[in-house]
C-alpha cells in the first residue's frame, strides 16, 4: 500500500514539474518584482516609489512588467521606465532603482557603465558574464529554471542592502 | 449466645484501611497526573511542531517565489537535529491550475516517505493526532498571499517514552510511598491498638474471674483514656450493684423464708377451713335429706289429713245414719216384742228408715267418689300408648263432648290451631287434662252467663307444642296461684270440689305427657295456663 502511495506521489510530483508553462520572460518579470521586495534601497523609507528601468518595453521582462504595472512594493506603487542606450549612466542612476539588461545588450553597456554607474543602482544581466563584468545580479537559465546569482563584492561595495532572505535563495559569484 | 468466629482486627483493618486509603489516593492523583501530564505534553508537542512547521512556511516563503528548491531541501535537511520531526511536504500554488503541487520534502533517517497531502491541506489545517504521529499542514503566506503549504509529521515515540518513564517513576513513587505509609501505620495502630489490647485484657479477667475491683489504667490517648475512665466508672457503679445485689438477694431470701413460713400457715388453715366446709356440708346434705323426708312425712300427712277430712264428712255421716237407724230398728225392735208396736211407729220407722239409709247410701257414694279421684291421681304412664292426634279434631271433639255444659254457662269459646297440626301424642291424657281445665273455668271462673269466653292457642315450635289456655273468668287469687298444682286445694270446699283437679292436671302433664304447665301471671283478668308438650320421646 506505501509502494502505491509512493508511485501516485512520484507520478504527481513529475505531472506537476511539467505543467510549469512560465516563459524565461515572466520568470524574469516576476523575479525581478520579487527581488525588489528584498532589496533595502537608500532611503527606503523616504521612496514614494520604486522605479524598473528597461531597455526594451516591446519584449522581455520589461513588456511584461510594464503589462502589470499596477503592482506594489512594500505598498508604494512600481514605476517601470523605458531607457535608451544613449542616455548617459550618471542620469540612469538617478532615474532607476533596477535596471535590467538583457543579454544581447550585456556586451554594449557594460564596458561603458560599470565604473561610472552610480552606488544606489540594482544592475540585472542575463548571464555569468554581466556579473563577471561588474552587474550585481543576475537571472541566468539553468536547464528549465531560472536561478539568480549575486555578485556578492558588488554587492558590498553598493548602498543598498540585499536582505538575507534573497541572498539565501541566490547563488553567489564567485563563490 | 453463640461465638463468634474472629475474623479480623483493629491492627488489620487500620493498616488495611491506611494503605488502601493511600494507595487509591496516589493511584487517582497519579492517574490524574499524569493524564494532564500527558496532555499537556502532547500540547506541548502540537505547539513545537507548529512552530517549526511556522519557521519551515518563513523560510519556504522566498524560495517558493523564486522556485528554489535546492536551498529548500538544503534548509529542511537542517531538520534532522530535530527528532520530533520525521516528514516535511512543501507544496507550491502552481500558476497554471491554481493548485497545490509538490515542491520538496523531507524523510527523517529511519523514516520511510509519506503521500502527498494535497487533498488533506483543509482537513490537516487543525492538527491531527494520531497513536503514533503528529500531523500539521500551515499555508505558506507572502503579503498576504498563499505561495504554498508545509506540512509537518511528528513522531510521538518521545511522548510515549515519557509516558512510560513516568509510569516507572509513579510506580516506584507509589511502592516508596506505600511502604513509608505501612511503617507509619503500623506505629501509629502499635500506639493505639496497645492501650486496647490492655483494656481487653482488663475486662477479659473482668468476664473471666468476676474481678470488678480491677480497673483500666490510663493511656497516652485521649480517647482510649476516656474509654478507660468510663469502664472503670462502669465496673465501679456495677461492683457497688452487685453488692447491692448481693443484700437484696439475702433480703429477698429471708423475705422468702417468711412467706413461705406463711403460705405453709395459710394452707394449714385453709386445709382445717375446708374440712370444716366439708364436715358443714355433710351435714346440709343430711339436713337436706331431713328435711326433704319431713317435706315427704309432711306432705303426706297433709295428704292423709286432707284424704281423712274428706273422706271423714260422708263415713261419719253413714256411721250416724247407720247408728240412727240401729237405734230407730232397735227401738221398733222393742216395740214389737212388746207388741206394742202400731202401724203409725212402723210408718214412722220406716220413712226414718228410708231417709237414713238414703243419707248412708249418699254419704258412701261420695266416699267412693272421693276414692276413686284419689285413685286417678296416681298416674300410671302405662296406661296409654302414644298416636298420631290431630289436635284440631281433639279439641272440637272435647268441646262437643262438654257442649251442654258450656251452652249452659254461654261460653264463645275460640280454638286458634293449625288445621292440619298432627302430632304424636297421648291423646286420652291430653284430653282429660283439657276436660278438667274447661271444668274449672265453667265451675270456679264463670260466676254469671254473659259474656264468657274460653281461647285456645296452640302453635307448634320447633320440638315442642305449646298450648295456651285462656278464659276471661274471675282468675285466681294470690293465695291460691302458689299452691295451684298442690292437692286438695280447692275454692269450693263443701260444694263439691275435691281440690285434687289441677293436681291431677299438673301431674298428667309433667309425668305422663313429660311437659310442663304454668300459671301465667301477666293476665291481668281471667286465668291463663301455658302448657308445652316435647314432640319427641312422647311415644
Amino acid at each position: 500500500m506505501k509502494i502505491m502511495y509512493l508511485i501516485a506521489a512520484f507520478i504527481f510530483i513529475f505531472c506537476s514539474l511539467n505543467v510549469d508553462a512560465k516563459t524565461p520572460h515572466e520568470i524574469r518579470s516576476a523575479f525581478l518584482y520579487q527581488m525588489a521586495k528584498l532589496i533595502d534601497f537608500p532611503e527606503q523609507k523616504n521612496k514614494q516609489v520604486t522605479r524598473f528601468c528597461f531597455y526594451d518595453l516591446n519584449h522581455g521582462p520589461g513588456a511584461i512588467l510594464n503589462k502589470n504595472n499596477n503592482l506594489k512594493i512594500r505598498g508604494k506603487p512600481i514605476d517601470i521606465i523605458k531607457v535608451n542606450l544613449s542616455d548617459p549612466f550618471r542620469e540612469l542612476s538617478k532615474r532607476c532603482d533596477i535596471t535590467y539588461i538583457d543579454e544581447t545588450m550585456e556586451d554594449d553597456i557594460l564596458s561603458s557603465w560599470t565604473d561610472t554607474i552610480t552606488l544606489n543602482m540594482v544592475t540585472v544581466g542575463e548571464s555569468i558574464e554581466f556579473l563577471e563584468g561588474g552587474g550585481i545580479a543576475s537571472l541566468v537559465q539553468e536547464g528549465s529554471k531560472i536561478r539568480l546569482y549575486i555578485n556578492r563584492q558588488e554587492v558590498a561595495q553598493h548602498n543598498f542592502k540585499v536582505l538575507s532572505r534573497l541572498l539565501a535563495v541566490s547563488k553567489f559569484y564567485p563563490d | 449466645m453463640g461465638k463468634h468466629a474472629t475474623k479480623t482486627s483493629i491492627r488489620k483493618v487500620l493498616i488495611s484501611a491506611v494503605m488502601l486509603v493511600t494507595a487509591l489516593s496516589l493511584s487517582l492523583s497519579i492517574s490524574i497526573s499524569t493524564y494532564l501530564d500527558v496532555k499537556e505534553q502532547k500540547k506541548l508537542i502540537v505547539n513545537k511542531l507548529q512552530m517549526i512547521a511556522e519557521i519551515i512556511a518563513f523560510n519556504a516563503q522566498i524560495t517558493l517565489i523564486f522556485d528554489d528548491r535546492k536551498t529548500e531541501e538544503k534548509r529542511l535537511k537542517s531538520f534532522n537535529k530535530v527528532e520530533l520531526v520525521k516528514n516535511i511536504h512543501i507544496y507550491a500554488i502552481d500558476d497554471v491550475t491554481n493548485k497545490p503541487v509538490f515542491f520538496t520534502s523531507y524523510n527523517a533517517s529511519k523514516t520511510p516517505p509519506v503521500p502527498l497531502k494535497v487533498n488533506d491541506i483543509e482537513t490537516l489545517k487543525e492538527p491531527k493526532v494520531s497513536a503514533d504521529y503528529v500531523e500539521l499542514i500551515i499555508p505558506v503566506e507572502y503579503e498576504g498571499k498563499v505561495e504554498g503549504y508545509v506540512y509537518v509529521r511528528g513522531g510521538l515515540e518521545r511522548l510515549s517514552q515519557y509516558i512510560n518513564q513516568k509510569i516507572l517513576v509513579d510506580i516506584a513513587l507509589t511502592l516508596i510511598v506505600l511502604i513509608l505509609v505501612l511503617f507509619v501505620a503500623r506505629a501509629i495502630q502499635k500506639r493505639i491498638a496497645n492501650p486496647i489490647d490492655s483494656l481487653s485484657l482488663m475486662l477479659q479477667d473482668v468476664s473471666k474471674n468476676h474481678n470488678y475491683s480491677a480497673r483500666a489504667t490510663k493511656s497516652d490517648i485521649e480517647e482510649v483514656n476516656m474509654l478507660a475512665n468510663n469502664l472503670n466508672i462502669m465496673l465501679a457503679r456495677t461492683q457497688n450493684q452487685l453488692a447491692r445485689h448481693q443484700a437484696d438477694k439475702l433480703e429477698i431470701k429471708q423475705l422468702n423464708q417468711n412467706l413461705e413460713e406463711k403460705v405453709n400457715q395459710r394452707t394449714i388453715a385453709l386445709r382445717e377451713a375446708n374440712q370444716e366446709l366439708l364436715n358443714t356440708l355433710e351435714r346440709m346434705h343430711q339436713y337436706q335429706n331431713q328435711i326433704v323426708e319431713n317435706e315427704k312425712m309432711a306432705s303426706l300427712g297433709q295428704m292423709v289429713a286432707g284424704v281423712a277430712h274428706e273422706v271423714n264428712t260422708p263415713i261419719g255421716l253413714g256411721v250416724t245414719g247407720s247408728t240412727l237407724l240401729r237405734d230407730k230398728l232397735a227401738d221398733i225392735n222393742a216395740a214389737f216384742e212388746q207388741k206394742t208396736l202400731t202401724s203409725k211407729q212402723l210408718e214412722r220407722f220406716i220413712h226414718d228408715g228410708i231417709e237414713n239409709l238414703d243419707l248412708i247410701y249418699r254419704n258412701l257414694n261420695r266416699a267412693a267418689e272421693l276414692i276413686s279421684s284419689f285413685k286417678k291421681v296416681a298416674v300410671s304412664q302405662d296406661v296409654e300408648v302414644s298416636s298420631e292426634v290431630n289436635i284440631n279434631k281433639l279439641f272440637n271433639a272435647i268441646v262437643s263432648s262438654m257442649r251442654a255444659e258450656i251452652d249452659i254457662k254461654n261460653v264463645v269459646w275460640d280454638l286458634s290451631c293449625p288445621e292440619q297440626l298432627t302430632v304424636r301424642t297421648k291423646a286420652g291424657l291430653l284430653q282429660q287434662v283439657f276436660e278438667q281445665l274447661l271444668s274449672n273455668s265453667l265451675i270456679h271462673g264463670f260466676l254469671d252467663l254473659k259474656d264468657n269466653q274460653i281461647h285456645i292457642h296452640v302453635e307448634q315450635r320447633n320440638q315442642s307444642l305449646e298450648i295456651i289456655y285462656q278464659d276471661n273468668g274471675i282468675g285466681v287469687s294470690n293465695a291460691v296461684k302458689k299452691r295451684i298444682f298442690d292437692p286438695f286445694v280447692t275454692t269450693k270446699r263443701g260444694e263439691g270440689g275435691s281440690g285434687l283437679g289441677m293436681h291431677l292436671v299438673y301431674n298428667l302433664i309433667t309425668q305422663a305427657l313429660g311437659g310442663t304447665i304454668t300459671l301465667s301471671d301477666d293476665n291481668k283478668k281471667g286465668t291463663e295456663f301455658i302448657i308445652t308438650l316435647p314432640l319427641k320421646g312422647v311415644i
